[in-house]
């Protein structure tokens, strides 16, 4: 296991030329904004409890603790944004069913550049090892990094 | 009985024949008789929400292998040859994709849904064609709006800028044949009001042919003009399904509520005050 905010991927020696393959492979869809708050180089992992699915457009946002020593309470709050209602009910969420308050999941995402605790939701990972996948601008991030990572043309 | 005093003791019944009479020379005014125009007996299905053909799961799919495109198809995929992009708009686009780089520009806050000539939706939110028979309304879950008469009136010459543009639809057999003018040059493309991309420029000419195929997926060619962006007329083929499970939300992008953006800068930032209602952490760990 991973400790909060740990880096599992730095390539940004590669994403330079990895950026320019992406430029039109990848619609630059879904955002009307540009996410410049998020540090689309790195995928960080935390192990956290569901403290809430904030439903609401145009970005659902889950809010989870993180055991954090250095914090009187033992733990930190994050905060995961993803896509549009509407777009994580077409990924598959629903208000009620994909997380449960007080549910302990690992979550993947890119961090923000601040430090900050929190990011852009790429995965869940359940206690039973299913995965919940967060919405598309992070998965095609996360899959460009790895695929950076393994040397793999884009 | 004189024409007046007639009028004088049925002067409700005559002023509504005036309205309708003036009603329907409004109407005739707008329109021009147009042999080619349908009944509603005769329009095609187009009822129903769509999306774009392999749903949401294909383009998820897409991004997880990396894939060439977003959508598999329609104007995302035309757009992979980089050589189609004025240089500017090319470099635009370059600096906004670059991982880890700030694209600048702020944000697109509040900017209506607007039609961009390539991006009719159906990606994250659905579509519909609602048609009638001397109209066509396309518009979407994120707000897009598109009045295309067809009725046989000619285009307009040189109207304002507008969010769904200005329009006029023909048939053509089964193919309705949409022209489209009058874009706000400002809007973004691929996708429409989105930061870091580049914008459409002036001049933009829009032609699409609608038409359902066997398979009754709703077919839609279209052919881009847009001499700022696009180094020569760009074709592509958007391919929609029918999304019979599609529940409507609204999408507003302009929700007060948005934590992507500082309302009173204007400029993005993430907003991480917790909700009011927040339970309290789970006990100390031992």
């Amino acid at each position: 296991m991973l400790l909060p905010g740990q880096k599992t991927s730095f390539v940004a020696n590669a994403m330079g030329c990895l950026g320019v393959l992406l430029l039109l492979q990848v619609p630059s869809a879904f955002a009307h904004h540009s996410y410049s708050p998020i540090d689309n180089t790195r995928i960080l992992e935390v192990t956290a409890t569901v403290a809430q699915l904030e439903w609401t457009n145009p970005h659902v946002f889950l809010w989870a603790y993180v055991a954090d020593e250095t914090q009187e309470s033992g733990y930190q709050l994050y905060a995961f944004e993803t896509g549009s209602i509407t777009m994580m009910v077409k990924a598959g969420w629903t208000r009620e069913g994909t997380v449960e308050v007080g549910e302990e999941v690992t979550i993947e995402y890119l961090p923000l550049h601040s430090g900050e605790p929190g990011g852009s939701l790429g995965t869940i990972t359940h206690a039973d090892g299913t995965v919940t996948p967060g919405d598309i601008p992070a998965l095609r991030f996360m899959n460009a990094i790895r695929a950076a990572e393994q040397g793999e043309p884009q | 009985m004189s024409a007046g005093r007639f009028i004088a003791r049925n002067w409700l019944a005559c002023a509504a024949v005036a309205l309708v009479a003036a009603c329907g020379q409004s109407a005739d005014n707008m329109a021009t008789d147009d042999p080619t125009a349908a009944s509603a007996q005769q329009l095609p299905d187009w009822s129903g929400w769509w999306e774009i053909e392999g749903g949401y799961e294909a383009v998820r799919a897409a991004s997880q292998s990396g894939g060439r495109s977003g959508s598999g198809n329609g104007v995302f995929a035309a757009v992979a040859n980089p050589d189609l992009f004025q240089p500017e708009a090319r470099r635009i686009v370059v600096a906004g994709r670059v991982p880890g780089a700030d694209p600048g520009g702020g944000v697109k806050y509040c900017v209506p849904h607007r039609f961009n000539g390539g991006f009719n939706g159906g990606l994250t939110n659905d579509v519909e064609f609602l048609l009638m028979p001397q109209r066509l309304t396309i518009t979407n879950g994120d707000g897009l709006l598109r009045r295309i008469p067809i009725d046989g009136r000619p285009l307009r010459e040189n109207p304002e800028p507008s969010n769904g543009g200005t329009s006029v639809g023909r048939w053509e057999g089964d193919t309705l044949v949409i022209e489209t003018i009058g874009l706000y040059p400002d809007t973004t493309f691929p996708m429409p009001s989105t930061p870091y991309l580049p914008p459409i420029g002036e001049n933009v000419h829009v032609v699409e042919r609608l038409w359902l195929n066997e398979q009754d997926q709703l077919v839609i060619d279209s052919v881009l003009t847009a001499p700022q962006l696009l180094t020569a007329p760009l074709s592509f083929t958007t391919v929609y399904q029918r999304d019979p499970g599609y529940v409507y939300r609204d999408h507003d992008i302009c929700s007060l509520n948005d934590r992507s953006v500082d309302h009173e800068t204007g400029f993005e930032h993430f907003d991480l005050t917790p909700p009011a209602d927040l339970p309290p952490p789970p006990p100390p760990p031992n």
